[in-house]
């Protein structure tokens, strides 16, 4: 009987980044039972590969080619398309790990095995219509049975493409670039990597705040304050809230991180560009026109009261799912804060031919124009709260992105993957 | 363990619709409603959500009469608030609840879709009762009312500025009509007050109460049995009633002994402590003493990081949180501090970064009046000194252990907020296969494609990692919305599963799934209250819990694999409520509100059920005041003396905090199955928190019980281990007066929420802070507060203590557990470096130190060079001569690094040599190091070593610097020692003349240093100098000596380079005549050292090669190729390996071959399957070794080889040579060598760039040389290269299967052009055989130069060509050579990049034929 282990040699967390290296060790082991007889084990070859699948409910023009694809594996070795549902997408180069491995009782060999995740493909991802997940298979076999298979699965994070190439010497030391090249001085290479995490540092670090004043038809309710619109995972997205002067008491608000799935339809040009008009037609100006001058005054109003919602929205909002929300009952504060962390489990944002996973804030003000109990302060005697308060509610979209966070921050302890073969 | 997060809410609390300043707020008895005064009116608030109730508003009339209002304090039951006037009124108001009708301030939606709320939140479930307020009764006395504060139920006691205490019932209030009869009246000038009471006499009344003075400050603990008090003279007392009830004549006073400049006062109840603020800015904290009920001085807590002493001005306010695990603390100049129960810092506002434009010192921005807890502490109202809407609500996160002290056990860092949970899971070692030592092939080296089977399996290793970050876990809105707030928390032991209990009910969370369990049945959750404490045991959630159907008190477990719901959980009623619970395997521990102590047995059945049976109970009552001050407890099996422990041994040791106090309550005998009260011991006060180390695996430290005291520090109680050998023998009995434990205690620079034993270090969080603008007027210009996990190592300083008690062996035994851990070296090193701080900075003699000892013990451990030399040169310079005074000299260190091969280390130590010693003395070992690490290839530390020996001023090496010797604390106190004497050599000179130059004796010692052949050069500046430095001293003037120092400064920078120069050719030709090109290479890149101009200075026997034949071998084999020259009956195996590279794999890799063996299977299944028999043998060749090979025949081998080509589309004509060259040396190897060849070219040196061009097949070079060659009209020259080229063809044709056969067949024109030119010079170059070199570098550049010309000196037609091997090829041949003249024009036309590798079509062609040619022999064959 031969026992394979696989495990991941980060132990800590199976989370990689994509252009990340996997690293594993496969351990193939004769074991021994007391009851049956001792016996030399032989296994014919044994490879592995990794495999990122899809599985989605929307219509796929190509999707024959997982036929195609299936076609063509299935005389090799190794079928990766029967192995999981889904159609696979991404495939690595099979590894061999050796061939006509023979394995006296109790004996054991380990191998190590390291791959890339390739730097395009999709993140782990787990929506409604569409599902992206990365599996490594080990596949064996033992002359003249059955191809057995262990998979192991791991989560990839995205780390987005430097979109202009020529940013990437800005973020090198250009201190020797001046020297004539020697062969023997052999310089640290800087990955492409590397450098999206530079950038990536650089993308996710706080800017200047941007103010948005949020009022309705009745008038103002106050302003809200944001510090940077570019997130990691396992950040808090922190905010501020200013009622002071406001006009319209805002009772109570409700802040909720959302991810909406977008299918990439045909015709998705208009509901792409109209969720980026949203963003640019909020107002928002930032410190630096504080400090010259400027008056906050000048800002325009966010087109977010409820009537918004009366319109047809041209905005396609696609599937959403809530994943974190900060409600705060605020009727006597006059300045708060908004803390909405991002879980590390979710997926960052990101497109591909099929979908666009895209992250917004949906705020909820719950308003009343009952500033007071309705009736004038008395100079003497009591003041008894109303039993009721007319409210009114309106709501406002505000997209963020969220980028990947170091894998290594993450914790996620996996158990070692086994498999039998008797 | 409290941490603020965020920045401050500010909230008003004003009159609806004004602002004004509000002047104090008060939280009920029950923290459900808030009370708010302003100068003329009382507001009710609901405190959470934060929304009025109702308010009072007092008429002009009343404010002129009694005063405006200034503090409130409610009744306990929450019906009646007192409102104490600043004119020393009482103002009675009732607040009434409004049965009939719903709650208030309900949300009505509008009628438009549009504008109705959407999400379920926003719906608030929480009624906000209706409440009602009214005025009952004002009452003045006669003397002005000072102070307020409620002392039972219905009791309330009263100070007057007559100095009375007044006691008397809130129904008296009420009672408008007659004049108020208080119970009783103290009058606290009568009673006894004791400085310090001291066997109940009153010794002093004195001081007494001064004429004035009366109480402005009074609070009331039922657990202390008395108040805190302050007096208007500042002084602080503490009141006591023998019984329960306030009378003068039973109560007397105890001043606080060394508090005279009191302001207020506060009381922990659970512990028992009474806190005064002082005017000096510092708290001090008094515990009671049980045995004399006096006061005993427990601790002071001061600010002292981040300010000025004496700028934080007086103590403001003082409030313990509700659980009484922290206090607050803020300063009438501003600021706000957090102390745990036995006073560390948990946060202060003074050390936060408020910006560059905020002087904390000047205006701090938190100028605090009034604080106040919320419910559960999760908020702390502030109210700022002045301004309206003045109110700041500040939020907070606390550990899991202040209300759970069970969750002690586990290795997770679990926070709790109103509505959320922090989770900081994992160590701080990442968990990874293999460690630092152990890096696995393809990880490190560029990567491969291939999968390397490991000959030994990895052990798990662990990195350290950077902070991770928080999993913030919200509170499901079902649970939240009408549970709030969570009140109890715990996480199991795997970190999988999380339990939440709010108001009502409970709640879990599995990590995995990421989902939430709730009770199904509303109802349900809505019938329990979880009291006392939440635990996870194997799977089930245990909790105290109080029945609001049954009304009883009960333990429950619910399995956390099933549903949430009654049916499933297990109950067992106890009598009183419980207070504490805690498990030790799988026993289960109870303290109930009755004073006793219960044992459980839990037994698991399945995963749903569980069988809970007591064992037994035990009264506690004798060991505490009240049950409630027990703050924690568990049972172990930790044993004060260590007896061999069965694995799964009965727990029988109960272990208490009572007040801080850790008891321990052991049984009796063996025999008795239940604990004896009357045998607790006290172990330890002032404990806040305490921790089992029960039975680790890794770490020694077992069976240890850790105490956390605050400002006190850490504690461990450890078992003294016995040596081995006193084990073994039965003589146990004779040490049995020996202590089996000890107590060590260590500080601790941050909060510990979390000890990893096994890992011997503490986690905590500290509270850090950041600034996100600097908007002075916008209320995010304070900082946000933020919780940052941090970590510190504990080993050295348990190490330290146990060192410093002679316990030597036990400190090895851990430090030994614990050598795998990645910082165990930095743990020695801290060891060492505080010890010497301590020591070495001392001003006092130090009777016994300890450094000698700790030296010792890290010189047990292989580190111990690299630990001294870290902590050397991360301690000051003034305290290396004491180190090294223990350590060893450092010379002998140095060599000792040398010894064990450590380069590094040594050259750290060159450092710290240069310090100590003289000059002279780094530079010669400095020098020393250089040489090993050149030999050893350490091209960097070689660099770091040239520049350091570059660095050091010429000028340095005479001043000698032996303060070796000047070792005041070693060595006894002498009475002349000296102050601090000039060791300056000038001095020297200056006072008794040159006595000896030290210059020259230096420069013998350098010269003895240098080779033979230089001593010449070397001579000449030491010669200028020792003329130069006596006449310096004669004229005894420093200026003039100083202006020969400077002078000869520079000559002496020369000659150290020139000196280091000396050492890197010495190395340079060594390298060159070991033909080691590629380290050579390497040294001049990363040394700056110029080889062209070496190698033209260089005389000609280093550049010269003798043998050719053997070079090219030697250097084959150093650039691990395989050899040239292959032995004779190879042949087979050679033209394989031709063609099997051609596959494309590099050879030499063994590990290759698995992975080629895969792709040439797969490939042939595809390609034919009938092939098959064919293909296993050749695996088999491919597998086997050579002997197989020979017997192979040769026609099957080139089939394979066609089949390859066939396969893989290779076009046939594809030329091999090239191939071949790319497959031997790979691009970078090339491309060195290419490099390499380029500098031997320029320098002239002929005879390598020939070898070089041989090994890169690069013809067109070679016929460059040949022209150079010529050119130089040098004939020895000529005749060498000749030799040379046929020595080669030679060899090359002895062993047929040479890869260099075919090329050398190119080379035969060149051989021929040699020879020609040989004959035309004739005898007349014989002479210029002698000085041929110095021609050729005089002539080099112009050679090159004229290259184009070399056609008129290549116009030799060759006539007849006999090539060795007897094959007619001279069309062939001539083909060739003007193929290489081509290629020789071409490289002339960029002679700037004589390394293209790319050749003419011609040239590839002829290179094929060539390559073609033996292998149609073979086949013919």
């Amino acid at each position: 009987m031969i026992e394979i282990k696989a495990k991941l040699v980060r132990a800590d967390s199976a989370i990689y980044a994509t252009g990340e290296c996997v690293e594993c060790l496969i351990e193939f082991t004769n074991k021994v039972f007391a009851d049956n007889a001792a016996s030399l084990e032989n296994l014919a070859w044994a490879s592995v590969q990794l495999h990122c699948y899809r599985k989605t409910s929307y219509s796929n023009p190509i999707a024959d080619k997982s036929a195609e694809l299936a076609e063509l594996i299935g005389r090799t070795a190794l079928d990766a398309v029967t192995q999981t549902p889904g159609e696979v997408i991404v495939a690595t180069k099979p590894k061999i790990l050796f061939c006509d491995l023979r394995l006296q009782p109790g004996d054991t060999k380990i191998y190590f095995f390291n791959e890339l995740v390739p730097r395009d493909g999709p993140p782990t991802y787990r929506g409604h219509d569409i599902r992206y997940f990365y599996k490594i298979t080990i596949a064996t076999q033992r002359v003249k049975s059955k191809v057995q298979t262990l998979t192991l699965p791991i989560r990839v994070l995205p780390i987005p493409l430097i979109a202009r190439p020529d940013e990437l010497p800005v973020t090198v030391e250009t201190n020797e670039e001046l020297a004539p090249t020697n062969p023997f001085l052999e310089k640290r290479e800087i990955s492409e990597l590397e450098i999206s995490w530079h950038h990536l540092k650089n993308v996710t670090a706080r800017r200047a705040p941007k103010f948005y004043r949020i009022s309705n038809k009745r008038g103002f309710v106050g302003r809200f304050c944001l510090f940077k619109q570019a997130y990691k995972l396992g950040e808090d997205i922190v905010g501020s809230l200013d009622f002071g002067n406001c006009q319209v008491r805002c009772v109570q608000f409700s802040v909720k991180l959302q991810q909406q799935e977008l299918p990439v339809r045909p015709q998705p040009e208009q509901s792409a560009t109209g969720d980026e008009a949203a963003t640019a037609s909020l107002s928002s100006f930032d410190m630096a026109s504080i400090a010259s001058g400027i008056m906050p005054d000048n800002l325009h109003k966010s087109e977010t009261s409820g009537s918004a919602r009366n319109k047809e929205e041209p905005v396609a909002t696609g599937k959403l799912s809530t994943i974190a929300t900060s409600h705060q009952v605020c009727y006597a504060t006059l300045q708060t804060q908004v803390v909405v962390p991002i879980p590390l489990h979710v997926t960052p944002t990101f497109r591909t031919d099929l979908v666009d996973v895209k992250w917004r804030l949906h705020f909820e003000f719950v308003t009343s124009t009952l500033m007071d109990f309705g009736i004038p302060n008395p100079s003497a005697g009591e003041l008894k709260a109303p039993a009721e308060l007319p409210v009114e509610t309106m709501v406002w979209n505000l997209p963020v992105t969220i980028y990947a966070a170091n894998p290594l921050q993450i914790y996620a302890p996996t158990q070692t993957y086994n498999l039998l073969i008797k | 363990m409290y941490f603020p997060l965020g920045w401050p809410k500010r909230v008003s609390l004003a009159l609806p619709g004004q602002a004004t300043h509000i002047r104090h707020i008060t939280c009920d008895a029950v923290k459900i409603l808030v009370a708010a005064v302003g100068s003329d009116f009382l507001g009710i608030w609901y405190a959470n959500p934060l929304l009025p109730i109702a308010y009072y508003c007092r008429s002009t009339e009343s404010l002129q009469e009694f005063g405006s209002n200034q503090l409130i304090i409610w009744k306990p039951d929450s019906r009646q608030l007192a409102v104490l006037t600043d004119a020393g009124a009482l103002l009675l108001y009732q607040l009434d609840f409004d049965a009939n009708g719903s709650g208030i301030l309900m949300q009505v939606d509008p009628p438009a879709l549009s504008l109705k709320r959407d999400s379920a939140e926003l719906f608030i479930k929480e009624n906000i009762p209706r409440l009602s307020l009214r005025e009952v009764r004002c009452v003045t006395l006669d003397s002005v009312i000072s102070n307020v504060c409620c002392i039972s139920l219905t009791e309330m006691l009263l100070a007057t500025e007559s100095c009375e205490l007044l006691r008397l019932q809130w129904s008296q209030l009420e009672t408008i009509d007659e004049d108020l009869q208080p119970l009783a009246v103290i009058k606290l000038r009568d009673i006894p007050f004791y400085v310090q009471q001291q066997q109940q006499q009153p010794a002093k009344y004195l001081p007494p109460i001064g004429n004035t003075a009366f109480v402005a400050s009074l609070e009331y603990s039922p657990f202390i049995g008395g108040c805190a008090a302050v007096f208007s003279d500042q002084r602080a007392a503490f009141l006591i009633a023998d019984h329960l009830r306030f009378e003068t004549a039973h109560m007397h006073g105890c001043w606080v002994p060394d508090v005279c400049d009191a302001s207020v006062c506060s009381v922990n109840h659970k512990f028992r402590l009474l806190a005064y603020g002082q005017q000096s800015s510092a708290v001090a904290v008094y515990a009671i003493d049980d045995a004399t009920a006096g006061l005993e001085y427990s601790h002071t807590l001061m600010l002292t990081e981040n300010v000025l002493p004496g700028s934080l001005g007086a103590v403001n306010e003082l409030k313990w949180s509700p659980d009484g695990c922290v206090l607050a603390v803020s300063w009438t100049n501003g600021g706000l501090s957090l102390w745990s129960t036995f006073g560390a810092l948990l946060m202060s506002t003074l050390s936060w970064d408020f910006g560059l434009h905020v002087d904390l010192l000047k205006r701090n921005p938190l100028q605090l009046r009034r604080l106040e807890w919320s419910t559960e502490g999760y908020q702390l109202f502030m109210t700022c000194r002045e301004g309206e809407n003045n109110v700041l609500q500040l939020q907070f996160v606390k550990s899991a252990l202040s209300m759970n002290p069970c969750m002690s056990a586990h290795s997770h860092i679990l926070l709790q907020g109103d509505d959320c949970l922090y989770i900081n899971q994992g160590d701080n070692l990442e968990q990874t296969y293999g460690n630092a030592n152990c890096t696995f092939p393809s990880s490190s080296t560029a990567r491969t494609d291939d999968c390397v089977e490991l000959k030994q399996s990895p052990n798990m290793g662990s990195i350290l990692t950077e902070s991770k970050y928080w999993t913030l876990l919200q509170l499901p809105l079902n649970y939240a919305a009408t549970n709030w707030p969570i009140r109890y928390a715990a996480i199991d032991a795997a970190g999988l599963h999380i339990a939440v209990a709010g108001r009502t009910g409970l709640a879990h969370y599995a990590m995995l799934s990421k989902k939430w369990k709730l009770f199904g049945n509303e109802s349900q959750e809505k019938d329990f209250v979880v009291s006392g404490g939440l635990l996870w045991w194997q799977g089930f959630i245990v909790m105290g819990c109080y029945s609001l159907l049954d009304r009883t008190d009960e333990l429950r477990c619910y399995p956390a694999e099933c549903k949430l719901d009654n049916q499933y959980g297990h109950k067992i009623q106890v009598r009183a409520p419980v207070i504490s619970l805690n498990t030790y395997r799988n026993q289960l521990i109870v303290l109930t509100a009755d004073g006793i102590v219960s044992l459980f047995r839990m037994h698991r059945q399945s995963a749903y059920s569980i069988n809970v049976e007591c064992a037994y109970e035990l009264d506690v009552k004798s060991i505490c005041i009240h049950p409630a001050c027990i703050v924690s407890l568990t049972v172990t099996n930790l044993r004060n003396e260590l007896k061999p422990q069965q694995q799964n041994a009965e727990a029988e040791t109960i272990v208490v905090n009572v007040c801080g106090r850790i008891l321990m309550i052991q049984r009796e005998d063996a025999a008795q199955q239940v604990p004896n009260t009357l045998l607790a011991t006290c172990l330890a006060s002032c404990v806040e928190c305490f921790w089992l180390s029960h039975n680790l695996e890794h770490c020694a430290m077992r069976d240890c019980l850790w105490l956390y005291s605050g400002a006190h520090g850490m504690r461990v109680w450890l078992p003294i281990l016995q040596q081995r050998s006193e084990q073994s023998g039965a003589q146990q009995r004779l040490h049995s007066f020996m202590s089996k434990r000890i107590m060590l205690s260590f500080p601790l620079k941050l909060y510990p929420l979390v000890i990893l034993f096994d890992n011997v270090i503490v986690l905590g969080v500290e509270n850090e802070s950041t600034l996100y603008t600097n908007e002075t007027n916008s209320h995010f210009a304070l900082p946000f507060a933020l919780m940052e996990r941090k970590s510190q190592v504990y080993l050295h300083k348990v190490l330290r203590q146990l060192i410093k008690r002679n316990l030597g062996y036990s400190a090895w035994e851990i430090a030994q557990s614990c050598r795998s851990l990645p910082y165990f070296p930095h743990a020695l090193e801290l060891l060492l470096h505080e010890v010497l701080e301590e020591e070495a900075s001392s001003k006092h003699p130090i009777p016994d130190a300890q450094l000698p000892s700790i030296l010792d013990f890290i010189r047990e451990f292989p580190v111990y060079l690299e630990t001294i030399v870290q902590c050397a040169r991360k301690t000051e310079i003034a305290l290396w001569p004491y180190l090294f005074s223990m350590a060893g000299k450092p010379k002998e260190l140095f060599h000792l690094c040398l010894q064990a091969e450590q380069l590094e280390t040594a050259a750290s130590y060159l450092i710290i040599i240069q310090n100590l010693e003289p000059s002279s003395v780094s530079k010669q070992h400095a020098n020393m190091l250089l040489d090993i690490a050149l030999n050893q290839r350490k091209w960097e530390l070689a660099k770091d070593l040239i520049r350091f020996l570059k660095a050091i001023d010429p000028n340095e090496i005479d001043s000698p610097r032996c303060s070796m010797v000047l070792n005041v604390k070693i060595a006894p106190p002498q009475p002349q020692t000296q102050t601090q004497v000039n060791q300056n050599a000038d001095v020297f000179n200056l006072v008794l003349g040159p006595i000896a130059t030290r210059e020259r004796s230096y420069s013998t010692t350098v010269t003895s240093n240098l080779p033979k052949d230089n001593k010449q050069q070397q001579s000449v500046p030491a010669s200028v100098e020792r003329s130069e430095a006596p006449s310096g001293g004669v004229g005894s003037n420093v200026a003039s000596a100083t202006v020969v120092r400077r002078k000869s400064t520079k000559e002496r920078q020369q000659r150290e380079i020139f000196n280091i120069d000396l050492i890197l050719q010495r190395h340079a030709r060594q390298l060159l005549q070991q033909h080691k090109l590629l380290d050579l290479g390497y040294m001049c890149a990363y040394l700056d050292f110029h080889l062209v101009s070496w190698l033209t200075q260089e005389s000609t026997a280093t550049t010269r090669l003798d043998n050719f034949a053997s070079a090219l071998q030697a250097l084959h084999a150093e650039l691990q190729l395989p050899s040239p020259f292959p032995a004779a009956g190879r042949d087979d195996f050679a033209v394989l390996r031709g063609t099997h590279q051609l596959t494309g794999a590099a050879g030499g890799g063994s590990s290759s071959q698995t992975s080629e063996s895969g792709y040439f299977s797969l490939a042939a299944q595809l390609e034919s399957p009938q092939l098959q028999p064919c293909i296993k043998e050749e695996e088999e060749l491919q597998h086997s070794s050579l002997p197989t090979l020979k017997n192979r025949s040769s026609s099957q081998l080139s089939f394979d080889n066609f089949r390859y080509r066939r396969l893989y589309s290779l076009p046939a004509s594809d030329d091999d040579n090239i191939d071949a060259v790319a497959c031997y040396l790979n691009d970078k190897l090339a491309i060195k060598l290419r490099y390499l060849l380029q500098l031997f070219i320029e320098a002239n040196c002929t005879d390598y760039a020939l070898m070089l061009s041989i090994l890169l097949q690069d013809a067109a070079s070679i016929s460059r040389i040949v022209n150079v060659v010529i050119r130089s009209e040098s004939v020895g020259t000529c005749r060498r290269i000749e030799a040379a080229l046929k020595q080669l063809s030679q060899c090359t044709f002895d062993n047929g299967g040479s890869m260099y056969r075919g090329f050398v067949m190119t080379l035969q024109p060149h051989i021929y052009l040699l020879e020609q030119y040989i004959q035309s010079l004739g005898e007349a170059a014989v002479n210029d055989s002698i000085d041929d070199s110095n021609e050729l570098s005089a002539d080099a550049a112009s050679v090159l130069e004229n290259d184009p010309l070399d056609g008129s000196n290549n116009n030799f037609v060759p006539k007849c060509q006999q090539l060795p091997n007897g094959n007619q090829r001279s069309s062939e041949q001539r083909l060739t050579r003007h193929a290489s003249l081509e290629s020789k024009s071409k490289s002339n036309g960029n002679p700037g990049n004589p390394s293209s590798t790319q050749s003419t079509p011609t040239q590839q062609l002829q290179r094929r034929g060539s390559r073609e040619a033996p292998r149609d022999g073979c086949r013919l064959m």
